[in-house]
């Protein structure tokens, strides 16, 4: 499973990126992306194009789930970020901030 | 510009028709208002047309500021920390967005008589301590809302004044122009927030177009990131370069627009090129650029631009600001023109 995370807007308009695949996580971390992926219900949300909110300066997130061949994008703006979904975007953030990806 | 629809109307700029209807004698104003209601039915809308109305039949507005204490969490407003007239607190963040909305609001109403975001004196709410370690600040389309960063990278976000001048501007773009948040129309909304915020800085410093270091976000990022500010209006593209945050993507020219998904199409991106357009028209008037750049482009998005607007729409509204305003030979109107120009981008053949 590959899941790649991009965060763009927001007042500084900085670009993050991660991405993380099982195979190169530590047993433990591959489990914990599954585990997260599944929690998140990431998959069965749309693909996003949801009218924006009035606003300005919000960030906006994209995020790709790669797994059994499929593979599934969602673009969501944070403010329409479901609840269930923060934990596996606050790793991926985490990641980012490090400058790994 | 001109059209049989209003053939009356259309010799009075808009801005000349508001200070008629504000200031003029019983039959003047009543005059200015019909030819006002003639222009904003042209024009499709009626959102200014309120703003007016209330500033003809309200007094002069007085400041009115709120700051909530969100403690980390992320629930609007938060816990009300400090009121319009109340003494400093011991959180600098509070007495900053406190501070900073005061700022804002001074400039745009002493230099362009404009009562507060709507124009009808609608409170000035802002909230801090937004979220865990969060790096952002945003208008929510109520109200302004600061994060404290991350501390690793990001600053607290109140502690660039020109951040709070930025977020409270996008609320006044909302009330004017409404520009979809979208491509061109958004990267002239943050583009219209950068110039006013950068002019709250400005003049709070009483700094000189031609001595100002034109860099947005100054003081946001942490000593060691490698960084002058978030965006620089003078040269675009230039703000940053960092291992951790990478390389300022701004364009400072429209050949080099950029096309993308992210960001809403690239708003905080390509505002870029009207930021620098701004640059070089307010460093070519000179002086002050909050007095002639500065109400220029006020005018502009008060008065000619709309949701949908882009950037050659900019160009038409604040040439024909600066025509009628200071004439066609005017060094104004020759900077706008010129500045527009330095970054490629010249008014559209045919006005709407």
């Amino acid at each position: 499973m590959k899941v790649r995370l991009v965060r763009s807007g927001g007042f500084a308009g900085v670009r993050f990126k991660a991405e993380l695949d099982s195979v190169r996580l530590p047993e433990e971390g591959a489990q914990r992306l599954a585990r997260l992926v599944k929690d998140s219900g990431v998959l069965a949300l749309p693909a996003g194009g949801a009218a924006r909110p009035a606003g300005a300066d919000r960030f906006a997130y994209r995020l790709t789930v790669e797994t059994e061949g499929r593979e599934h994008t969602v673009e969501i703006g944070e403010q329409e970020v479901p609840p269930a979904l923060e934990p596996l975007i606050a790793w991926m953030m985490s990641e980012a901030r490090e400058g790994t990806a | 510009m001109c059209h049989e629809r209003a053939p009356l109307h259309c010799f009075v700029p808009p801005y000349l028709l508001r200070e008629i209807a504000r200031r003029g004698t019983p039959d003047q104003q009543a005059w200015a208002w019909r030819a006002l209601e003639v222009s904003e039915q042209f024009r499709g809308e009626r959102r200014a047309l309120g703003a007016i109305a209330a500033a003809v039949t309200t007094p002069a507005g007085a400041k009115r500021r709120s700051v909530y204490d969100a403690a980390g969490g992320t629930s609007l407003p938060g816990k009300l920390v400090r009121s319009e007239g109340e003494g400093r607190t011991k959180d600098v963040a509070v007495d900053e967005a406190y501070d900073g909305a005061g700022a804002t609001w001074d400039l745009f109403s002493e230099v362009y008589g404009r009562n507060s975001i709507d124009g009808r004196g609608m409170r000035l709410d802002s909230t801090v301590h937004f979220g865990q370690s969060y790096d952002n600040a945003f208008w929510n389309g109520r109200q302004m809302v600061y994060g404290d960063g991350d501390g690793r990278i990001f600053h607290r976000f109140t502690r660039a004044i020109d951040v709070i001048g930025h977020e409270l501007a996008h609320g006044v773009s909302q009330f004017e122009a409404g520009f979809a948040y979208e491509g061109e129309s958004g990267a002239l909304s943050e583009h219209l927030s950068d110039v006013f915020g950068i002019l709250v800085r400005q003049r709070k410093r009483r700094e000189k177009a031609q001595d100002s270091d034109w860099i947005v976000g100054k003081g946001l990022l942490m000593p060691k990131v490698k960084a002058a500010g978030i965006r620089s209006m003078k040269a675009p593209g230039t703000a940053y370069d960092d291992p951790v945050l990478g390389k300022d993507p701004q364009p400072a020219h429209m050949r080099d627009y950029v096309e993308t998904w992210d960001d809403n199409g690239g708003v905080h991106i390509n505002s870029g090129i009207p930021n620098r357009a701004f640059y070089e028209a307010a460093t070519r008037i000179g002086g002050y650029a909050w007095e002639r750049a500065g109400k220029i482009w006020y005018e502009a998005l008060c008065d000619r631009l709309r949701g949908d607007s882009g950037f050659r729409d900019a160009v038409s509204a604040t040439l024909s600001v600066a025509l009628e305003r200071y004439g066609p030979t005017s060094a104004e109107a020759v900077a706008v023109r010129d500045g527009w120009a330095a970054v490629g981008l010249k008014p559209a053949t045919r006005g709407r």
